[in-house]
């Protein structure tokens, strides 16, 4: 992403009380070879304290593009506009977007208030260094005055915390000793050494097993009751969304096209996406022998796209002349949920 | 219902990796029989052995031990793993494969119709002509458009790429497709329309799939039977409504209450197994599921459960009554 | 069926720009993917349109040479390069040099030249050449047929000449035929046998693959130019340049091709695990049509750049044999014999002209190893 000149003068900002994160028409650009994606094309959600919100979508509907604005480690060639108000531990409210990346601003900011969990956790320790060096390396850069005993001690207490058995061991282990599970446990426990406000997790089960993902899964909800943190949690998997979350954004082509809590959008899901969606799913509870429902096509890609409703195309609702020719407004049809889209007009 | 046709015997399939000295055991006496026209899914985690499996199947891997019979019209039953060439180039064809991921299973320096046309040009002496209609044919009912044929991989999408897949392993008409993780690695949305032309394909050619997944939900919805794996062995082996209704293997009832579905209502009473799939160079002894049992008991320590049958479902547990009649 | 996708296609004609260009892209092969990224890296196309113009002079060097490797001047020993003018007595009469004079320096008494303004000589093109020029075009074709000279007496050296009287300019584009041809010679010698033993190692395996790659490493333990320098030393000395030529390129290749083969190697090692190998086998394919169908092309661009690569370092081993006296020797020529005036004081006190073909070699290399950079950036474009 690009530098941003400001020397950490920074605007005064308001985030209502309750709230740790506003986002207020969130874009992210990508510029490619020949073109320029329009990854993010506004995205506007707020998180609660201590609450988890499930951002959804397939692939290339920018999800993870937004959850890496917000932490601002996307790649040089993006460039974020649109506000990304955080208030930090001491209560400040910063606009992220407006913060140089690599300032110092930013960087005591990650790691310490804010974490993110990947898919492959694998990719985020080096494989020169043992578990325990890696995460005691984060303890002291946090925190200069720990020494390396008490820095060892935190370390075997999360450890434990995580769940990892013989922690004593496992601390003096090289990442390749640890199995998908145990590094996933690992890196939670890295991101809880400096208890963070706020964590994003990025796919955080999507490489793991079935009953690995279910252990996983638990400890997130355990540690999120422990410690009060709010979590941005990022997939494709409908299954987890539902159990993991307590309201979700479902995003299309950089939009987000509902949003509520969990129990509207899996009870009474209204855009015709979502609803697409939740159909084209084979599930447990259903009878077999139905074919599966098919949203037709596929995503288009986000270049230079006509004011439209980024659905039209496969949308079996699609009213010509209106979906295909204006940008569509977000209707609010009850308290805490909004649908994008233009049917619900007449729905009022 | 009429008579159901046996169209392959897997008997007794091992297969033992040797890196280092080290006897890894990726497969152990895995036996079933596929009858014509009907989907068995193979679930299980990492490690459990279903793409080696598959890959023995269909002669991607060789096996260690054991035998593949495959029922022909002409030959009678031939042994796979123990033919002649003669008879393995002829019914080689029979037996094909879906791959996971849509990207690496597509050669990038081949056109799609030279990608699709391939296995024609080395099992039949059709004329250019005649690979282009067959071609032209199949792309089609795959959902290709053919005025695309000409372009690389590179040009399509992931679910398209897999079309494409599925057009060349079809384009033999196989009796047999092993389709492995065929929808894994596809969106949600693309995935419901690659498990309905699956479905539709079958009805029309008759053919006989072994699906291959880890994703529960997609295979109680496509398959007829379904046999649960667990660090290279069988562990139970079912109806797909009765095996999901009625997990009667501890294992099995894990994964199923670990899966997650998209209801936030579903009573969140999971089993969360403790602990990892062991390493399979050094499985656990008796039972290899026992260390994250919850209903072990001395004897699977020490002695591994074989298959028994209840009621034509087939499970590998000492105590498979006790723990199912607990709940 | 409900499950097909509906593809949209509009009508050829209808087609707008942008359409056509991604569909370009959709029906570009390898090479022409791989040609769209080359472009792109302007420093490398720079440096192949640099490397193409050195191949072409050197090709046709006989004719843009105006002396052959024979011939020399007595009367004009060291002499710097000549300017070329194009106004004489504020007059435009189109580039011609004026006659030479020679001097005594009065300190040092050396023999220096000097411009005469009386005697001017017009530069004719496509003249026939003096007695001595004659040459066989790509060895076939007599011709004395020059792109320049000087008319009458007069004398173009754009280059200066050496202390035989020898146009630097003519022996610097006839030593490219030799400097920039050894390494491609070598490079295909080298591609040849690292191909075959890294395909051997690679496919094989076991101890094929060990025996191979103790070989490897034990010519790769070797110190270069000692080798090079005892393999040159044994090169007899009647033996005629084009046999001379031919040894020094065996010599090169031989000690070049382990790095090539450990290439091929791990290429084939990797691309066996690939699902489209998998996918080809299941399908019938016979080994030897998987390996030439499917394997080996998927490495070949890496081969290409591995190879532009190596070419500098061939070139640096021509020049350094040469310049040892190790290599060709005069009147035969090539940039390496040209620098061996240069390792003189006196030279490059006094003829700072002769280090000319220094720059040539400079240059060469720099450009290959742009060039080879764009290549590679260039050379996996599925990434």
């Amino acid at each position: 992403m690009k530098m941003k000149k400001s020397k950490e003068v920074l605007k005064e900002y308001t985030i209502a009380p309750e709230n740790i994160l506003e986002v207020r028409g969130l874009k992210v650009d990508i510029k490619m070879d020949d073109h320029i994606l329009n990854a993010v094309r506004g995205v506007d959600f707020t998180m609660k304290k201590g609450q988890t919100l499930g951002l959804v979508g397939e692939s290339g509907c920018g999800k993870s593009v937004t959850s890496k604005a917000v932490l601002g480690i996307n790649p040089d060639n993006c460039t974020a506009c649109g506000e990304v108000l955080y208030r930090t531990k001491s209560g400040r409210v910063l606009n992220l977007v407006e913060l140089e990346h690599d300032g110092a601003l930013y960087r005591s900011l990650r790691g310490a208030e804010m974490a993110m969990i990947f898919q492959e956790p694998m990719t985020a320790f080096s494989p020169l260094y043992t578990i325990g060096n890696q995460l005691m390396e984060i303890i002291q850069l946090h925190e200069p005055d720990v020494s390396k005993q008490q820095a060892r001690a935190r370390v075997l207490e999360m450890l434990k915390k995580v769940g990892i058995a013989n922690p004593e061991k496992r601390i003096d282990q090289y990442p390749h000793e640890f199995s998908g599970g145990m590094l996933q446990r690992a890196l939670i426990a890295m991101m809880l050494c400096c208890s963070p406000d706020f964590l994003i997790a990025d796919e955080p089960t999507t490489a793991l097993d079935v009953t690995i993902q279910a252990q996983i899964l638990e400890l997130m909800r355990s540690l999120q009751k422990e410690f009060g943190m709010s979590i941005l949690f990022i997939t494709h998997d409908l299954g987890t969304v539902a159990n993991m979350c307590d309201h979700v954004a479902v995003m299309y082509l950089g939009q987000i096209v509902e949003y509520g809590t969990v129990h509207q959008i899996f009870h009474n899901p209204r855009h015709p996406y979502t609803r697409g969606l939740l159909r084209s799913l084979p599930r447990m509870d259903q009878d077999r022998g139905e074919k599966l429902y098919v949203i037709d096509g596929v995503v288009p890609l986000p270049v230079k796209l006509p004011p439209s409703c980024g659905f039209h195309e496969r949308c079996e609702q699609c009213i010509d002349g209106k979906c295909n020719r204006q940008d569509i407004q977000e209707y609010i049809i009850e308290p805490g949920h909004m649908v994008r889209c233009v049917r619900m007009e007449e729905e009022g | 219902m009429e008579e159901k046709k046996v169209v392959l015997e897997i008997k007794n399939l091992s297969k033992v990796y040797e890196s280092k000295g080290v006897n890894v055991k990726a497969l152990t006496d895995v036996s079933l029989t596929v009858y014509q026209g009907e989907t068995i899914g193979i679930v299980g985690e990492s490690g459990c052995g279903k793409t080696t499996l598959g890959r023995c199947v269909v002669r991607g891997i060789d096996a260690s031990s054991g035998q593949v019979l495959f029922h022909t019209e002409e030959d009678g039953v031939i042994d796979f793993l123990k033919t002649t060439a003669a008879q393995m180039k002829k019914y080689r064809r029979d037996i094909q494969m879906i791959f996971q991921d849509p990207y690496a299973s597509l050669d990038p320096r081949m056109t799609v119709f030279d990608i699709i046309s391939e296995p024609l040009r080395y099992n039949s002496n059709m004329s250019k002509r005649e690979i282009e209609e067959a071609v032209d044919k199949i792309a089609e009912q795959v959902g290709l458009n053919k005025a695309f044929l000409r372009r690389y991989p590179h040009a399509f999408s992931g679910g398209q790429r897999q079309r494409i897949g599925i057009a060349r392993s079809l384009i033999l008409q196989p009796k047999v497709i092993v389709c492995d993780e065929a929808v894994s690695a596809l969106d949600v949305s693309i995935q419901a329309q690659i498990i309905n032309l699956l479905e539709d394909l079958q009805k029309e050619y008759n053919l006989t799939y072994l699906f291959i997944s880890h994703a529960l939900s997609v295979v109680r919805h496509i398959s007829d039977r379904v046999m649960v794996m667990y660090l290279g062995r069988m562990v139970e082996f079912g109806e797909t409504e009765e095996l999901f209704a009625n997990p009667m293997h501890p294992y099995t009832r894990a994964l199923l209450s670990a899966a997650p579905q998209p209801d936030p209502d579903i009573a969140v009473d999971r089993i969360i197994l403790e602990g990892e799939v062991p390493n399979p160079a050094a499985p656990p002894s008796g039972c290899h599921f026992h260390p994250r049992c919850a209903y072990r008991t001395e004897r699977c320590e020490k002695e591994f459960p074989p298959l028994t049958d209840h009621d034509g479902r087939l499970v590998a547990c000492w105590n498979c009554g006790a723990c199912g009649e607990g709940n | 069926m409900s499950a097909v996708e509906k593809v949209k296609t509009a009508p050829a004609e209808a087609r707008t720009k942008e359409q056509k260009k991604s569909d370009k892209y959709y029906y570009a092969s390898q090479w022409s993917l791989m040609m769209r990224k080359f472009r792109k890296h302007k420093l490398a196309m720079a440096s192949t349109i640099i490397l193409l113009f050195f191949y072409i002079v050197a090709i046709f060097g006989n004719f843009v040479a105006p002396q052959g490797t024979e011939q020399y001047d007595g009367k004009y020993v060291n002499c710097g390069p000549t300017p070329i003018h194009w106004f004489h007595d504020g007059k435009f009469i189109g580039p011609f040099v004026y006659g030479l004079k020679t001097e005594r320096d009065p300190e040092t008494y050396m023999l220096m030249f000097a411009e005469d303004p009386e005697a001017v000589y017009k530069i004719k093109f496509f003249q026939q050449g003096a007695e001595g020029g004659e040459y066989k075009l790509f060895g076939l074709i007599p011709s004395n047929l020059h792109l320049f000279e000087a008319e009458g007496d007069g004398r173009v050296f754009l280059f200066g000449t050496d202390s035989m009287g020898r146009d630097l300019f003519s022996r610097v584009v006839l030593g490219a035929q030799i400097s920039l041809f050894i390494p491609v010679v070598g490079m295909l010698l080298t591609l040849v046998l690292g191909l075959f033993m890294g395909s051997l190692a690679g496919y094989f395996g076991g101890w094929v693959d060990t025996v191979i790659q103790r070989l490897v490493e034990v010519v790769r333990s070797f110190p270069q130019v000692p080798l090079w320098m005892a393999l040159s030393a044994a090169i007899p000395k009647t033996l005629k340049p084009a046999q001379v030529f031919m040894l020094m390129t065996l010599i090169l290749s031989l000690i070049s091709w382990p790095d090539l083969s450990r290439v091929v190697r791990s290429k084939f090692i990797s691309v066996k695990k690939e699902d489209y190998i998998m996918a080809a086998r299941i399908s019938g394919a016979p080994v030897n049509k998987v390996i030439i169908r499917h394997m080996i092309p998927s490495f070949t661009s890496y081969i290409i750049v591995n190879m532009t690569m190596s070419i500098p370092g061939l070139i640096i081993g021509e020049t350094t044999l040469s310049f040892l006296g190790l290599g060709l020797r005069s009147p035969a020529t090539s940039w390496g014999v040209l620098l061996q005036e240069t390792n003189k004081l006196e030279t490059i006190m006094f003829y700072g002209w002769k280090l000319i073909p220094m720059l040539f070699v400079f240059l060469t290399v720099l450009a290959f190893n742009f060039m080879g950079d764009g290549l590679r950036d260039a050379a996996d474009p599925y990434k």
